[in-house]
């Protein structure tokens, strides 16, 4: 009877122990659930420039922005479309690909710019003329995460890049876009601007500003295959 | 004189007495020996005032911790297995805060009830008189007939076993050759037509027995028929038997449930995901509750928190063509009002408790839901002290979504969290009544 009897309590005592843990165990399910909607956090840092850069190994792959510039060769207001051609040589063994820009039909026939692509660099070459490249503009440097910084020349003048800002998110021509960097571009004549890029698709914005040139701003459009 | 009364020990023939398990006969022989031995009559009149105080402690009562701890070391050395209903009152016999006041609210009630009945002409306190013109005060044996009072039908039952004591006196009055069952003992009603029993009649019949061979002191048995409307209906009523110590224990337990509560409480630790969130400093907040008691384990109850929260806000620079923010999660001081349920578990009897509660509500910046896991410790039967774990999930109204609403471009770095989780350990105080 005895043995019943704390058997019984036993039982009570277990039941009423599942009545306390219960609203622990809803609430703990509750709080769980708000952390789902928590976007997956951006790695502390990148190693492949490419995840973050535009798909230049993609042909066919296009690319429009909206245009605003006070630059020669641009229009004020327009639209630019960058159609990937994929990879077209290897200089000093890095990839080079190229893409053919054009602002539409008043601006004359598409130019091929071209890119040096591989996991530790993204560079702008600019286009082609008299055998020779126009530019080496240092775009993005792995590794790549907040506050770092290198530096390279560009049209003869010492440029300075670091991402102020990693796993950000922005808005660009009304759309939103997460994990994006902010890479902000100093140079010693005077350059300054910002592009930035988000994972996966590349550059959505670009402002840069150089001296006895104009300003260029870009935002992305779309990205559309062909 | 009853040879299988003399077998028994004085004392389980007080307890059956009290209980009401001896008959007329018997009771009048203990009622004899209670007024020729002053061993004996000490023995009775410890056990009277311990059912007094038991009944009493449904108000505010404490058993002085030395004639608890004297009755208690009697009664668990006759029977280890019977279970006594001290677990409250262990915290104050532990307690040296609540034994001093448990010292004084007894000094302080007993002298009220002295002083409330002063209308007797029985000198104050305790002395020896001549045998010839010894007394036994019954000034506090004028109880307030029951029909005359507010006590509930039930009550009135229960104070039974209040007359059954008293009938301990007046079957003394009538001397252990004589016994006699007065006409008010069956009824609680009449208890009233027990006043015309003087303290003389008393006197009387303890200076004729024949066994009385020592002067009879003056002493006081203290009965008080109680009236408080309290949850006394809950009292299992054994008809014909007077309430015993485990139903003193459920009348204990019953009405500690009282119907409100008033609370303290303020973090004294704590933590907070993601991890950049700012916390509160220690005892920056402060909480009050106000709770209804559904029963004696579940309540309801409104908390009202003023503190510090985790806001994310902005700061904003213009750059070239485009507008940079970054976000921070900084502390800002809010109002917080939430609803909750909470259950508390009796430990060990009444050593402690263990609660749990969830709830949620609102703060000044959106909405949160809060659990909690804590002990309480009673201090007395209204102030209880406890500590919990409180985890609250905050989430504070608005998206990032809202920041990047621009004609231009727009970065924004900082948390795109805006679901919270703040954690802290708090101290508290409550109240009940």
């Amino acid at each position: 009877m005895r043995e019943m009897h704390y058997h019984n309590l036993l039982t009570t005592r277990i039941s009423r122990r599942g009545i306390l843990a219960a609203p622990f165990a809803l609430f703990l399910v509750l709080a769980g659930c708000s952390m789902v909607d928590t976007p997956a956090p951006t790695p502390t840092q990148e190693l492949d420039v490419r995840n973050y850069y535009i798909q230049l190994a993609t042909p066919r792959l296009e690319y429009n922005y909206t245009v605003t510039s006070n630059a020669p060769f641009h229009p004020p207001v327009g639209q630019l479309t960058m159609d990937m051609q994929g990879v077209e040589d290897t200089v000093n063994g890095i990839p080079v690909y190229s893409c053919l820009w054009s602002y539409g039909t008043y601006y004359g026939a598409p130019t091929a710019w071209y890119y040096g692509l591989n996991d530790s660099q993204a560079i702008n070459l600019g286009i082609e003329s008299a055998g020779q490249l126009t530019d080496h503009w240092v775009d993005l440097q792995a590794p790549l995460s907040k506050d770092k910084s290198w530096s390279f020349t560009s049209q003869g003048e010492s440029i300075t890049a670091s991402i102020l800002k990693y796993g950000a998110t922005a808005q660009v021509n009304g759309q939103s876009y997460s994990d994006v960097i902010m890479v902000n571009y100093s140079g010693a004549n005077g350059t300054s601007g910002t592009e930035w890029f988000q994972r996966g698709k590349g550059l959505i914005y670009y402002n840069i500003t150089r001296p006895n040139f104009g300003t260029i701003e870009n935002q992305l459009i779309s990205i559309v295959q062909k | 004189m009853n040879s299988d009364f003399m077998a028994i020990p004085i004392e389980d023939t007080i307890i059956a007495y009290l209980d009401g398990r001896l008959n007329d006969a018997e009771g009048a022989e203990l009622l004899h020996r209670v007024s020729v031995s002053p061993e004996i009559r000490q023995m009775f009149q410890e056990h009277v005032a311990l059912r007094k105080m038991s009944f009493r402690a449904i108000q505010n009562a404490t058993i002085p911790p030395a004639l608890e701890e004297s009755l208690f070391q009697r009664i668990g050395a006759k029977d280890e297995k019977e279970f006594i209903p001290i677990g409250f009152w262990s915290m104050g016999r532990t307690s040296v805060m609540a034994g001093v006041a448990a010292v004084l609210l007894v000094l302080v009630m007993g002298s009220f009830q002295y002083w409330n009945n002063g209308n007797s002409n029985v000198v104050p306190g305790s002395k020896e008189v001549p045998a010839n013109t010894a007394q036994i005060s019954t000034q506090h044996l004028d109880a307030e007939p029951a029909a005359q009072s507010n006590v509930s039908p039930t009550i009135a039952a229960s104070s039974t076993a209040l007359s059954n004591e008293y009938r301990a006196i007046n079957h003394s009055s009538s001397g252990s050759s004589n016994v006699r069952r007065h006409e008010s003992y069956s009824d609680a009603k009449n208890v009233h037509t027990t006043k015309h029993t003087t303290k003389n009649d008393v006197i009387a019949s303890l200076n004729s027995s024949p066994e009385s061979t020592e002067p009879v002191t003056e002493s006081k048995i203290e009965l008080f028929p109680e009236t408080r409307n309290v949850e006394l209906e809950r009292i299992p009523i054994n008809p014909g038997a007077h309430g015993t110590l485990e139903s003193l224990r459920d009348i204990a337990i019953v009405d500690r449930a009282p119907s409100f509560e008033i609370g303290i409480s303020t973090p004294f630790s704590g933590f907070s995901l993601p991890a950049n969130t700012p916390q509160a400093t220690p005892f920056s907040d402060v909480s009050l509750r106000v709770g209804y008691n559904l029963d004696m384990s579940n309540q309801l109850a409104f908390k009202l928190t003023r503190g510090g929260f985790a806001e994310l806000s902005t700061i904003t620079t213009l750059g070239a063509g485009f507008t940079d923010l970054n976000g921070q999660l900084t502390m800002q001081s809010a109002f917080a009002g939430e609803l909750f349920f909470q259950h508390r578990e009796l430990v060990d009897h009444g050593l402690f408790f263990i609660t749990g509660s969830i709830g949620g509500g609102f703060y000044s910046l959106g909405t949160l839901l809060s659990a909690e896991l804590g002990i309480q410790v009673p201090v007395n039967d209204k102030l209880m002290g406890g500590v919990s774990l409180v985890v609250s999930r905050l989430h504070q109204n608005g998206s990032t979504q809202d920041y990047l609403n621009s004609s231009q471009p727009v970065i924004y770095d900082g948390s795109n969290v805006h679901n919270t989780v703040a954690g802290s350990i708090e101290y508290g105080l409550t109240y009940s009544f």
